[in-house]
């Protein structure tokens, strides 16, 4: 069991959330506040919501292991988030709204399904929406179960328990309100541990120059702007994150959330340069768990992913607190936009795309239901999957962008998009990551100059939609319904 | 073919080339291309009225942003490749340095915080969504008849 202090911060961060998440049970008057807190909420609710979900687990553990194991290279990853969330507002933010304004959408798979006039589009993404929310959040379970049973002293089943419960419970009772409004609160969390650990690291090391110039000398590379990787990955990596992140489900049900066309505007700043002080940590705790070692205050560590808490073993117990919250914070919220996607998705696009509908006033208690459901089957996969869990894990960013960059930034700013195109695209961002997940982690192919092959993926789901809709003409100009087709002129 | 289309068409092309440059490593190529290709999303995401106006200027913008510090992170990387280079800025390799902190802040400016700035003039005025509500109405009436 950890410190008191550290204890004590995590208990009140837990109960903060369940107090606040539970609150939003207010707010949930119809079935789309339920599944998508339908034009609801403010600017900086929207704009920290939509950085507390992007901002997962990975950014508090893995992000610092990779700069504590391959220097540079994962910041190609996190630096592109300064102009991510403004594509994901430029590109998608106006026309999500403006069809919100329109129809009471709730879900991605109804948009497009709408907007492509087509139950296979719908399904086909709802299916891929829920392969994703399952693999994601079965990554998470032990990941968060390890962080608790490490923290309080408890055993890992009780762990798991104690974090997954917690969210599960306030999603059963305000679905994506309670998400949204919790992720306020988590992400204000994260981004005083993120201010907290840039303070204390420049002051432990000596600034920048202190920092950096004794990891030079042990490894020049490790403070070079690429570091241990290829080009290839680097470039890559920021131009998926820089794009994908308006395919991230989590990210683009937010702009439904809306509560007025005007509260868009400072949106993507507040979400933008949030996540731009969130950025610090991963780059600042990674380098400092490095000068520990390389100065000597540390032995070299057995795994890249024990450079957070390295870093935290030597910060003052208040700050770990902090940190530590933050890192609770960084995976509950994620998780919790996740579970109420894949609701959703079961609820709502699955039934609809059978033309099995649930009627509209049962649909909240089936959507608590499958809240339940779900996270259940996410933990039992999670605890019990095993070599599953790694494998279908790798279906993360790179998977959503590959599907719903080409469905929502090519479909919705492009009447020209048909529904063989999106068909296609749809068809060829799962059929190849699959073939691609089978390949690489059954497989064991690597690609070559350290591509990572999501990229490729998107990029050829992308050709597909564009190529596609030059040969085909169905549900594209004239054929889209009027209101969604006066969305996408706006 | 209406500027929209030019443009989705000019990001297809860009996506092409960059796929082929990926599977012949041409890792510099590469980077520029993704330079290109982002800004282009950056027009078509500004387009009004099938009129690029402020648009270009963004994409351009952000375009000279990211191909003047991805050249110069390329030629520090490689002055100094495996070497602890002898001039650094605060501390930082000079390579790392453009990419963090000044890649990081200047794109910030035309792509995040241009939304924000442009938004009552180019974004989505007033007036426009005024329109937007009067169309769609407009349309409910007449299916309703």
């Amino acid at each position: 069991m950890s410190d008191p202090l550290v204890v004590s911060l995590v208990v009140v961060y837990f109960a903060i959330s369940f107090l606040v998440g539970i609150l939003g049970r207010r707010l949930v008057k119809q079935p789309e506040h339920y599944f998508a807190a339908h034009r609801l909420f403010g600017p900086v609710i929207i704009g920290i919501a939509s950085f507390a979900a992007i901002m997962s687990g990975f950014g508090f553990v893995g992000g610092p292991g990779l700069v504590y194991s391959r220097g540079a290279i994962s910041l190609w990853i996190t630096l592109s988030q300064s102009v991510a969330f403004g594509f994901s507002w430029w590109i998608i933010g106006k026309r999500l709204r403006a069809l919100a304004e329109v129809r009471k959408f709730a879900t991605l798979p109804e948009i497009a399904g709408d907007r492509f006039k087509s139950n296979a589009v719908r399904c086909l993404l709802a299916l891929c929406l829920i392969l994703g929310v399952i693999a994601y959040l079965g990554t998470q379970v032990m990941a968060g179960g390890y962080v608790v049973s490490g923290l309080l002293g408890v055993s890992l089943e009780l762990g798991i328990a104690i974090i997954f419960g917690i969210t599960m419970v306030y999603t059963v009772v305000a679905g994506m309100v309670a998400s949204i409004l919790t992720d306020v609160f988590q992400g204000a969390v994260m981004l005083i541990a993120a201010i907290a650990v840039l303070v204390l690291a420049l002051v432990i090391t000596g600034g920048t120059e202190g920092l950096f110039t004794p990891i030079a000398q042990k490894d020049p590379t490790l403070i070079d702007p690429l570091g241990v990787g290829t080009w290839m990955l680097a470039l890559m990596w920021y131009f998926i994150f820089a794009i994908g992140n308006l395919g991230q489900p989590h990210l683009a049900t937010k702009f439904l959330a809306v509560r007025s066309y005007k509260d868009l505007k400072w949106g993507g700043v507040i979400s933008g340069g949030s996540y731009m002080v969130s950025s610090l940590l991963w780059i600042f705790v990674g380098y400092a768990a490095l000068w520990f070692v390389v100065i000597g205050k540390l032995s070299p560590l057995a795994k890249p992913d024990e450079a957070a808490t390295a870093f935290l073993s030597q910060i003052p117990s208040w700050a770990s607190g902090i940190v530590y919250a933050g890192l609770l914070a960084a995976i509950m919220s994620t998780a919790s936009g996740f579970i109420s996607i894949g609701t959703a998705a079961i609820v709502r696009d699955i039934p609809k795309a059978l033309k099995r509908e649930i009627a509209y006033e049962k649909q909240i208690f089936w959507g608590r239901v499958v809240t339940v459901l779900l996270t259940l089957f996410a933990l039992l996969f999670g605890y019990f999957g095993g070599y599953l869990v790694a494998l279908l894990g790798a279906l993360g960013w790179g998977y959503f962008a590959s599907a719903l960059v080409p469905i929502l930034g090519i479909g919705l700013n492009w009447k020209r998009a048909t529904r063989e195109a999106a068909i296609a695209s749809l068809s060829i961002a799962l059929g190849l990551n699959i073939v691609f997940l089978i390949l690489e982690q059954i497989l064991k192919f690597r690609m070559p100059y350290g591509m990572p092959s999501y990229v490729i993926v998107l990029l050829l789901s992308l050709l597909a939609i564009i190529s596609v809709s030059f040969v085909t003409k169905s549900s594209s100009e004239d054929e889209i319904d009027p209101d969604i087709r006066a969305a996408m002129e706006l | 073919m209406d500027v929209r289309t030019k443009i989705i068409v000019c990001i297809g092309i860009t996506a092409l080339i960059m796929l082929v440059a990926a599977l012949v490593n041409a890792w510099a190529l590469f980077g520029y291309l993704m330079a290109l290709n982002l800004s282009l999303w950056l027009a078509l995401a500004s387009i009004r009225e099938n009129k690029l106006e402020v648009g270009k200027w963004l994409a351009l913008a952000s375009f000279i942003i990211w191909s003047i510090c991805l050249t110069g992170i390329f030629y520090y990387w490689q002055i100094y490749y495996k070497k602890v280079p002898d001039f650094t800025i605060l501390g930082m390799h000079p390579g790392f340095f453009l990419l963090f902190p000044v890649m990081w802040l200047l794109t910030f400016i035309p792509v995040t915080l241009s939304y924000a700035l442009l938004f009552s003039r180019v974004v989505l005025r007033d007036e426009d969504w005024n329109e937007f509500l009067r169309k769609v109405k407009k349309e409910e009436v007449k299916q309703n008849e």
